[in-house]
């Protein structure tokens, strides 16, 4: 068992974790953040993705241990501390960008973390941006429209990075 | 199960030695976790490397482009020194699999990996790259690329440490292709990675590597010998291509492709890549 010190939306949490546990474990099963999905467990899907450091990535396939002093940003942890969402999930919601929403926190923050790092993407960059992204529900154009426009959005604002707001309950488990 | 994160490489070589054939080194992970959380049968040691620094620098060293074996396939993407002296490397990286992937997935562990189709070693292979491996029992020593492939996965002795790719600066057209049933998804099921060398419109040198081609990755040595000394055509190419998918490719049948759709792919792909490589050199001649 090894501990580690995370900062998962903000909020610091330290915890000892078995060196083979997944990062997905830790979030839903430790912590209880079951807003990020478990879908094909192994790096096809995109359904678990959260943003470590700067990177999104499958936390499927991401060790705990390897996210031990980083930040940690989940769906959770993505909007306002007043509850105003994030630019990116305001037009998921105004453009009707899911369906069944089991891809959309994933999606989410894929979208965050490239928009972050390319601000004013054209249509096939967003495209390629998301291809580790699975939908089964929409046929992806409600999304594409939705991140190319949470990208004007975005500069509009003068934000351009994917930023944390509302800190999500953590309680530390030993 | 033992769990270490060595700061520096000594520590590293010393736990490695120490555990043996017990001990797994973890670079990225995205293989072996998920392997290693199905089955621990016979591994009781985990190597962390992560916190050695010099395993994730990427510099020009003695001739040779010198890449940590924990550098990702997104630095390698991005990386100024990877696009001026190995663009074929940046190039294989920038197809490799999503975005959540590239940032964490490695290029000792693509190596690692044995994988058929691995981008980063395919392009290697035509690169010519050296392993510079090293462990407590024998030091630092040099081994060609190719010969750690062969080997198949995990073909390093134990108390091994993979520590650097060593890529030779060369002034080569570059060229890389490849077939996958969905873009950002999965391995190629055929890929061909081309570094040709010309003087005026004759090749001097031709790398060509499969991966998906053959059990492992592998050079194309009969397509290579098919277009040196000679000028380079269009004609000249397809030849080459129809060697290497008719004598230099050995596919087998597989869940994913049929043989014989492999060598169809390795015949259709060499020759993008070899036509690719043309017009890269005409571009850099004009």
């Amino acid at each position: 068992m090894q501990p580690v010190t995370l900062c998962v939306n903000g909020e610091i949490v330290e915890l000892v974790v078995d060196p083979l546990r997944s990062l997905l474990q830790t979030l839903r099963d430790d912590l209880g953040l079951t807003g990020t999905k478990e879908g094909c467990g192994t790096g096809y899907c995109g359904a678990c993705t959260v943003i470590v450091g700067a990177h999104a990535v499958n936390a499927c396939l991401y060790l705990t241990v390897d996210a031990d002093r980083k930040d940690i940003i989940t769906i959770e942890g993505l909007a306002d501390e007043d509850g105003t969402l994030h630019p990116v999930q305001q037009a998921f919601a105004e453009h009707t960008a899911l369906q069944c929403g089991f891809c959309t926190p994933g999606m989410i923050l894929s979208a965050a973390a490239f928009l972050a790092e390319n601000p004013a993407p054209d249509e096939s960059e967003i495209r390629n941006a998301l291809a580790g992204n699975l939908c089964r529900c929409t046929g992806y154009q409600s999304i594409v429209r939705a991140v190319f426009d949470a990208s004007k959005r975005l500069r509009d604002a003068g934000r351009t990075e994917a930023r944390v707001g509302r800190q999500a309950p953590i309680r530390a488990r030993a | 199960m033992r769990y270490f994160e060595p700061n520096f490489l000594d520590e590293a070589l010393v736990l490695l030695d120490r555990f043996g054939d017990g001990a797994r080194v973890l670079a990225g992970a995205t293989r072996l976790g998920p392997q290693l959380r199905e089955r621990t049968a016979g591994v009781d040691t985990l190597v962390n490397i992560k916190r050695i620094r010099e395993l994730h620098e990427i510099r020009l060293d003695r001739g040779m482009l010198n890449v940590g074996a924990l550098v990702t396939a997104q630095q390698l993407s991005d990386d100024e020194l990877v696009r001026t002296h190995a663009p074929l490397i940046g190039a294989a990286a920038m197809t490799m699999g999503a975005r959540q992937l590239r940032s964490v997935a490695t290029i000792g562990g693509n190596v690692c990996s044995g994988d058929a189709a691995a981008d980063l070693s395919v392009a290697l292979l035509a690169s010519d790259a050296l392993c510079a491996i090293s462990s407590i029992r024998r030091g630092p020593v040099e081994t060609p690329v190719e010969r750690i492939l062969q080997a198949g996965p995990s073909g390093l002795p134990s108390g091994d440490l993979l520590v650097a790719l060593r890529i030779p600066l060369r002034p080569a057209a570059i060229a890389y292709q490849k077939m996958t049933t969905r873009r950002g998804f999965e391995m190629a099921l055929v890929s061909v990675a081309v570094s040709l060398i010309f003087e005026a419109v004759e090749v001097r040198h031709a790398h060509i590597a499969l991966g998906g081609a053959a059990p492992t990755p592998v050079r194309a040595t009969g397509a290579e010998s098919a277009l040196v000394g000679r000028t380079f055509s269009r004609e000249s190419a397809a030849a080459a291509a129809l060697i290497a998918a008719n004598a230099d490719a050995t596919p087998s049948d597989d869940h994913r492709a049929s043989a014989l759709y492999r060598r169809h792919l390795v015949e259709v792909l060499a020759l993008r890549a070899l036509l690719d490589a043309g017009r890269a050199h005409g571009d850099a001649a004009a």
